[in-house]
């Protein structure tokens, strides 16, 4: 009997799934016992072969099932588990030796909640456009969920890396069999998110992605249709974060466009099928000549072509969803948190009550407006120091400033509208236009200037 | 116009500006609990009321002052890497006659709290001034290169080093005594093969030093930035930084090669080679990170004619550039590049010139359109010579 149970859901990835294996089998010294379930799904490679001859010290079990997807792969996986923790990971993730450990250091520190590791993308040289974009989405996505002061919502809840307690998960149905190939993670952080699961993220689980060898652009493309399947079910399931997808642009009453887009998502793939198919190549070439902006713009079009056939399987002729339900009734409970008592009180008031949305003042100026945002967790007060620092930034910073200089807050002349509006903009073209206003608004007097005047 | 330079904590300001009755105003650089984080232009009001100095220097600050100042204030943990241990690394400096600046640079790398390897390449010297300065250093390795050019210097700087990471600063440079190590710091990705720092300038005592810090200088901005190909045209290279303030992965010249000896000072092209640097790492899909922590001094060109040679070197070196991509990699987005290039540099040539006090007592549009015209045959030029003087060097 062990306490942790390692699910891996695989397909066809027997080299990447051996080499997974043999970096959990090397954990580092001192981590409690585990066991790995992995869960064959549909596998004609040499999987089978492969576990069968593998040789670690870790207890292995294997599943198999015939193709059913990975939603449907965790959840068996979870019912055959003996662990009370259950830790899945993608197979083309590489766990690093502190993997499991930390995930089991974190529930014991936490009780309760979701654990989430990272997984950028293994370091790897990225040429193309596609791979360039790839491992800049994957890197930014882990440097921004690994902030300091993130506030989670549910699309930033990811199963390749995760680890909740086998009750709870059990207790929350598991994953939806509904999105069996996409999407299934992002319902399933929604759930948690609506039942006040905390959510939690522990940098030292760390694992590495080999995305470069697992997706395409080909692939890309496949996996848009799932998500436009797996929107439109998600739309339909929890219709309280429809705005917040991208089929509700296309749902309901629409413009000609918009209309045009169904009808052709409709009823014209058997036309346009082969033709997007060509995509790929088509980009390619586009890239090679170095057409940029024509390169997006076709990027943009075939996948949002895929999307749109994947939402149409689920919405059909008439792309209704049902009424949103929070667009009617507006009354949230907005918490007001006051600054002059200090930023330890704020944040003390804002860990008390947990609000879905809090006004911030400072005495009688109105710093900002930590709004509620639909499908992301409470505020609390981890996220208030940075949420003033950057969304708050344009309106906290002359309050902050005032303070520190003693001053009333209604005497700022420090800050221009032009220095504000450049806060957090890190390109260069924003600098360089920044310090030539610099030495513009300097009025050095030139040498020609005291020319003239001693003349 | 002269202006000082200056060298502020804005967590510990001076009570005033030192009196400087010779200066029409400062270009100060400003920290925040010692890191660099940002700078404001400010001029000297010699009539009217004083205002504090504080209000001064903030009025005039850039935006990344503010967003360091509040994390301060906010208490926020710093987003700078930390890594446990530092690669080792070399310094080296190409130098080329200038032994006054050299012994500056050195006295300035030799007060740093880091101990690191220090290379001296003396590259095509007239006399042994240079020799004769680094023997008075213990410390410092001396090494002759014979062959005129930056990038054959350069070169023969990778070929001589164990180091993990070899940092350049140019002769004229002064380094700030954290500026290894905060370059080093940068390293723990391994797909980063350069990293480059921030260098303001050391002195602003003419028109033309002014007038080159008021274009941008080697400043690249404030705030650290990691690019790749996906945020960065490898053609823009040189917004990843300069060749003053770079510290280059030893590897490097396995993944994407030696540095271009027809490029940069010295050849014929006059300049480029570090933007080429940077262009071949970004195609080859490596990272450069620009952390404007890692500070240096300049001493810029003094005098006007220098500075149109350099405007007009930096536009021949982006058209080599252009040219040996097009040419010798055959690399087709070139072309498009080359237009724009063009059509951008006709458009400034037909403007009516600036006259703002930061204008230029020559025509700047001719002189980089004279450059992007004779850029492509330059290159092909040094290239020849290049190829004369590697196969005379093998045969001597």
């Amino acid at each position: 009997m062990v306490e942790i149970s390692v699910i891996i859901p695989t397909h066809n990835r027997a080299a990447m799934l051996r080499s997974l294996l043999s970096k959990l089998d090397a954990q580092r010294e001192g981590t409690p016992a585990f066991e790995i379930l992995v869960v064959a799904d549909g596998c004609e490679d040499d999987t089978s072969t492969m576990l069968s001859s593998l040789r670690i010290r870790v207890p292995l079990r294997t599943l198999t099932l015939p193709g059913v997807g990975p939603a449907l792969a965790r959840n068996a996986g979870s019912q055959v588990a003996s662990g009370r923790l259950l830790i899945f990971l993608d197979d083309d993730i590489e766990p690093g030796e502190n993997f499991v450990r930390a995930h089991f250091v974190e529930h014991q520190r936490h009780p309760g909640g979701v654990v989430m590791g990272p997984y950028p993308p293994l370091p790897h040289i990225a040429k193309d456009r596609f791979r360039l974009s790839a491992r800049a989405w994957w890197t930014r996505h882990f440097e921004r969920v690994s902030r300091p002061g993130h506030q989670f919502a549910f699309t930033d809840v990811l199963t390749g890396n995760l680890s909740l307690n086998a009750e709870l998960f059990h207790a929350m149905g598991g994953l939806d069999p509904q999105f069996a190939r996409a999407r299934e993670d992002f319902e399933f952080g929604l759930r948690l998110i609506k039942k006040g699961v905390p959510i939690r993220f522990a940098p030292d689980a760390l694992g590495y992605h080999l995305e470069h060898q697992t997706t395409t652009l080909t692939g890309k493309m496949v996996r848009r249709y799932q998500e436009g399947r797996s929107d439109a079910l998600m739309a339909r399931k929890h219709p309280d974060i429809q705005r917040l997808l991208a089929i509700h642009r296309f749902t309901g009453r629409k413009g000609r466009k918009r209309r045009l887009q169904r009808a052709i998502a409709t009823r014209v793939g058997s036309v346009l099928d082969p033709l997007v198919k060509a995509g790929p190549r088509i980009l390619q070439m586009l890239e090679k000549a170095g057409l940029r902006r024509l390169y997006e713009k076709v990027e943009r079009q075939c996948n949002g072509y895929h999307y749109l056939r994947g939402a149409a399987e689920v919405l059909g002729e008439d792309w209704r969803l049902p009424p949103d339900p929070t667009a009617s009734t507006n009354e949230i409970d907005v918490l007001e948190v006051n600054l002059d008592q200090g930023l330890e009180a704020a944040e003390a008031m804002l860990a008390e009550r947990r609000p879905l949305a809090a006004r911030i003042m400072n005495g009688t100026v109105h710093v900002g407006d930590m709004g509620h945002r639909i499908g992301a967790e409470p505020w609390d007060a981890r996220h208030f120091r940075p949420w003033l620092n950057r969304q708050a930034i344009h309106r906290y910073l002359p309050v902050a400033l005032a303070e520190w200089q003693g001053q009333p807050i209604s005497a700022s002349p420090n800050l221009s509208d032009f220095t504000l509006n450049t806060l957090n903009n890190p390109s260069f073209h924003a600098h360089m236009i920044e310090q030539h206003v610099q030495w513009m608004e300097a009025k050095l007097r030139s040498a020609l200037y005291d020319n003239r005047s001693k003349s | 116009m002269r202006l000082a330079v200056r060298d502020i904590d804005i967590l510990d300001l001076p009570p005033d500006f030192e009196p400087t009755d010779d200066y029409q105003g400062a270009l100060v650089l400003i920290r925040v609990a010692g890191r660099p984080c940002g700078q404001a232009v400010i001029a000297f009001d010699t009539d009217g009321g004083k205002m504090p100095i504080k209000d001064r220097i903030l009025s005039a600050a850039s935006s990344s002052v503010f967003e360091a100042w509040l994390r301060h204030r906010l208490a926020l943990p710093d987003p700078s890497p930390a890594p446990s241990q530092l690669p080792k690394a070399s310094v080296v400096i190409c130098t080329r006659d200038r032994t006054e600046d050299l012994e500056r640079c050195l006295t300035g790398l030799l007060a740093m709290p880091d101990k690191a390897d220090i290379l001296v390449v003396d590259n095509a010297p007239s006399n042994e001034a240079t020799r004769d300065l680094v023997g008075r250093f213990d410390t410092v390795r001396y090494l002759r290169e014979p062959r005129p050019g930056l990038d054959v210097a350069r070169n023969t700087a990778l070929r001589n080093t164990e180091a993990d990471v070899v940092a350049f600063i140019d002769d004229d440079a002064v380094p700030d005594p954290l500026w290894l190590r905060t370059l080093l710091r940068n390293f723990e990705d391994p797909l980063v093969l350069a990293v480059t720092g921030l260098t303001m300038a050391a002195e602003l005592e003419t028109d033309s030093q002014i007038a080159f810090q008021h274009f941008g200088g080697f400043c690249r901005g404030f705030r650290r930035q990691v690019y790749d190909a996906y945020n960065l045209d490898p053609f823009t290279g040189w917004h990843a930084g300069a060749g003053v303030n770079m510290a280059l992965r030893r590897t490097i010249v396995d993944a994407v090669g030696w540095f271009d000896e027809a490029l940069d000072a010295g050849t014929l092209s006059l300049a480029g080679g570090d933007t080429d640097m940077f262009r071949r790492v970004l195609e080859a899909g490596y990272r450069i990170i620009y952390d404007p922590e890692a500070l240096n001094w300049h001493r810029h060109r003094r005098s006007s004619k220098e500075l149109q040679q350099q405007m007009y070197g930096y536009e021949v070196a982006s058209f080599a550039i252009l040219t040996k991509a097009l040419l010798f990699e055959g690399n087709p987005r070139a072309i498009p590049r080359m237009f724009r290039s063009y059509s951008r540099l006709l458009r400034r040539l037909f403007q009516a010139r600036p006259t703002h006090q930061f204008s230029l007592p020559y025509n700047d549009a001719l002189t980089q359109v004279r450059g992007a015209v004779s850029g492509p045959v330059r290159y092909l030029r040094a290239r020849v010579r290049a190829r004369a003087g590697e196969a005379g060097h093998k045969r001597g």
